[in-house]
């Protein structure tokens, strides 16, 4: 049965007009979210995934522009929005969730107060309705306490109490799409289990689409149920996260997934596959294949050539003229 | 019998918090409290934990670029604790330290060559020319291609300036590094390629490494032992696969069960610890695990559990595991 689509980006690109030249942060990205799915959105630093998110709320800063393409929400496209109409979506309709908890919240507000913030601007209630949502919601992400801890500043919460309370700012107005852009990476290990935990107990509670932000891939594996790998600026593999783990096809994916270290293997000590070299500057991007320098299976047509985005098996894209055979093993 | 390179005894480290008008310390920060363990040449030894464990501050002291509180830190049987900064230089020829952040810990006023000359200026180690030679030679070890010795730590993407921090850590051929959090703050494909030098220095150069590490995955593949820390303890400590197949402290295995598992097949339980890690100011008495154990009883609180010999060298600090491996626990009610 197929859900019904939330969002399409459409050869999305934004770039960059820095005096140094043009950086293509997103470069033509193309991605679809249906109602209440999860797409993992995966890469390094580098390869667009924060500005792609960014340029989805139409946030993103000078000198960054949008550079054509289509952002389609319900069925409208937000790009034609007006600033005002954009404000209204933003916090309601689409939430966001930030890495850093502590430069996201406001330090001279209390955790209530900007919680109630975004009550307050976005549904019709009173103050007094606001603040009891407001703890309501506190409660629901598992802050202990939640009408002490209404009164209190971000400095006086730990990173995970400030990562909850930034979720419950997100959820409080029940969107249907929420950004999460490494939202668990400043947190320790034990701590990130409980923030994923809870937000896949509101996932399902809420009914809510996210788009989920890592460069981890262990936390795509947990989370996501589609997989969008990114490698400067452009989608390099879109498949389902089972395919994308059992069977990488894209030189990248199957290159990062063999040089992560195993937790079953007993082959330790031993050297990791890693790839080879490094990403390359943007202001001069390789001809071609834009990971061609780095990969093991580049031939002269891939660095000539932009592959293009190609689906190899029914809704398993890659963007690469050599896609990888026998992934058997891959996954650890 | 393997030779300790390294033994840490009742180690201690607190730091003054300071307040009122004559900046006196009010409380005590217990970063590492009373923490004993061994190195043992050409071995991995790791210690994991949580941020606020202590791990990093463990690393500094053992190396005296933070004078300990209590205890004895002793290297190749002498024993360091009170020595003073001349005494110490000679010996910190031999204990190197890479650091986490590769853009915070190199000069970025001197060239590379210069920054991987450094500590041979400092010992003084040959002339001019034999030092330029060493430099070179360190450069390609790691990696680096010696045209780039004279550019700047700025020029550098951050695997290749980890790399250049390695070389100035092993250019004057020691025999134990603190590596803390080398691969942290590394991209993916970049942390393998460090992970991959860092072993292969081992064997050519028969290092020791204590690792400091959060990531549990890159923690298995490097190292011999690991040791568990939380809040300034140590937990356990044991050889690798034995913490990853038979961890005994609970708390290790609500560490290790919390691990994301790259394979979206795989649907583990895990074991969800509740609140946040208690502040080192005021730990909590007894067991400082006991505010978030499932299995604490009335004794956690009363009795601080010692870190014992439960058999071939696997060490746990719980009052609920005995001789042999055996575990009593019980849940809360």
């Amino acid at each position: 049965m197929e859900k019904e689509l939330l969002l399409e980006v459409k050869n999305l690109k934004t770039y960059f007009y820095t005096d140094d030249g043009i950086v293509k942060a997103v470069d033509g990205i193309n991605l679809k979210l249906h109602k209440s799915e999860v797409l993992g959105l995966v890469g390094e630093s580098g390869c667009g995934k924060s500005v792609a998110s960014l340029s989805v709320l139409r946030l993103v800063d000078q000198p960054g522009k949008n550079a054509g393409g289509e952002i389609i929400f319900k069925g409208e496209d937000l790009l034609k929005k007006s600033e005002e109409e954009m404000r209204k979506i933003r916090g309601s309709e689409i939430a966001m969730i930030f890495q850093e908890p502590m430069t996201a919240l406001n330090p001279v507000y209390t955790i209530g107060d900007q919680v109630m913030e975004a009550i307050l601007i976005h549904q019709d209630v009173n103050e007094e309705e606001a603040k009891k949502k407001t703890i309501e919601m506190l409660d629901l992400v598992g802050i202990p306490d939640p009408k002490k801890r209404f009164n209190e500043y971000p400095h006086e919460m730990s990173g995970g109490m400030r990562q909850r309370a930034m979720i419950a700012m997100a959820m409080s107005c029940n969107p249907d799409l929420l950004i999460s852009d490494e939202a668990t990476t400043a947190l320790d290990v034990t701590i990130q289990a409980q923030i994923l935990e809870l937000m896949k107990d509101l996932q399902k509670r809420i009914d809510t689409a996210i788009l989920f932000i890592t460069h981890d891939l262990a936390l795509v594996a947990e989370m996501a149920d589609t997989v969008a790998v990114a490698y400067m600026g452009k989608i390099v593999e879109y498949s389902s996260v089972k395919n994308i783990f059992k069977d990488p096809r894209h030189p990248y994916t199957y290159g990062l997934l063999k040089s992560i270290p195993s937790l079953i293997s007993k082959k330790t000590k031993q050297p990791l596959p890693a790839i080879e070299g490094m990403i390359p500057s943007p202001y001069s991007m390789p001809k071609g294949c834009y990971f061609h320098p780095r990969c093991p299976f580049a031939t002269d047509e891939c660095r000539k050539n932009i592959p293009e985005l190609k689906e190899i098996e029914p809704g398993h894209l890659v963007r690469c003229f050599h896609p990888v055979e026998n992934t058997k093993g891959v996954s650890k | 019998m393997k030779k300790s390179i390294l033994e840490v005894k009742n180690l201690k480290k607190y730091f003054p918090v300071v307040g009122g008008v004559f900046s006196k310390p009010i409380a005590w920060v217990k970063a590492v409290d009373d923490i004993s363990f061994s190195i043992f040449e050409g071995e991995t030894f790791s210690l994991v934990g949580e941020s606020g464990s202590g791990k990093t501050t463990t690393g500094k002291t053992i190396l005296k670029l933070i004078k300990p509180t209590a205890g004895q830190i002793i290297a190749e049987d002498i024993d360091i604790t009170n020595f003073s900064a001349s005494e110490m230089r000679p010996l910190r020829r031999d204990m190197q330290i890479i650091f986490q952040d590769p853009y915070g810990s190199l000069n970025p006023r001197l060239p590379v060559g210069e920054i991987i000359r450094e500590p041979l200026v400092v010992h003084r180690v040959g002339n001019k020319k034999e030092q330029e030679e060493r430099v070179v030679e360190a450069m390609q070890v790691v990696g680096l291609r010696p045209g780039y010795l004279h550019r700047y730590p700025h020029e550098f993407s951050g695997g290749q300036r980890q790399r250049i921090g390695i070389a100035r850590a092993i250019v004057l051929n020691p025999k134990f590094i603190v590596a803390d959090e080398p691969v942290s703050a590394l991209d993916a494909s970049i942390q393998s390629q460090v992970l991959n030098l860092l072993m292969d220095l081992q064997q050519k150069l028969s290092l020791t490494y204590l690792f400091i590490a959060h990531n549990l995955a890159v923690v298995r593949h490097v190292s011999d032992r690991i040791g568990v820390m939380y809040l300034g303890k140590l937990m356990e400590i044991t050889d690798t696969m034995e913490l990853f197949n038979n961890p005994l402290h609970p708390y290790t295995q609500a560490l290790l069960s919390a691990i994301p598992i790259p394979d979206p097949e795989i649907k583990k339980e895990r074991i969800i610890l509740a609140g946040d890690i208690p502040s080192p100011i005021n730990p909590p008495s007894g067991c400082v695990f006991r505010t978030r154990c499932i299995y604490a009883q009335d004794i956690c609180a009363e009795k601080t559990p010692q870190l014992v010999d439960i058999g071939n060298g696997h060490f746990t600090a719980c009052h609920f595991v005995k001789k042999g491996g055996k575990t009593e626990f019980t849940k809360k009610s």
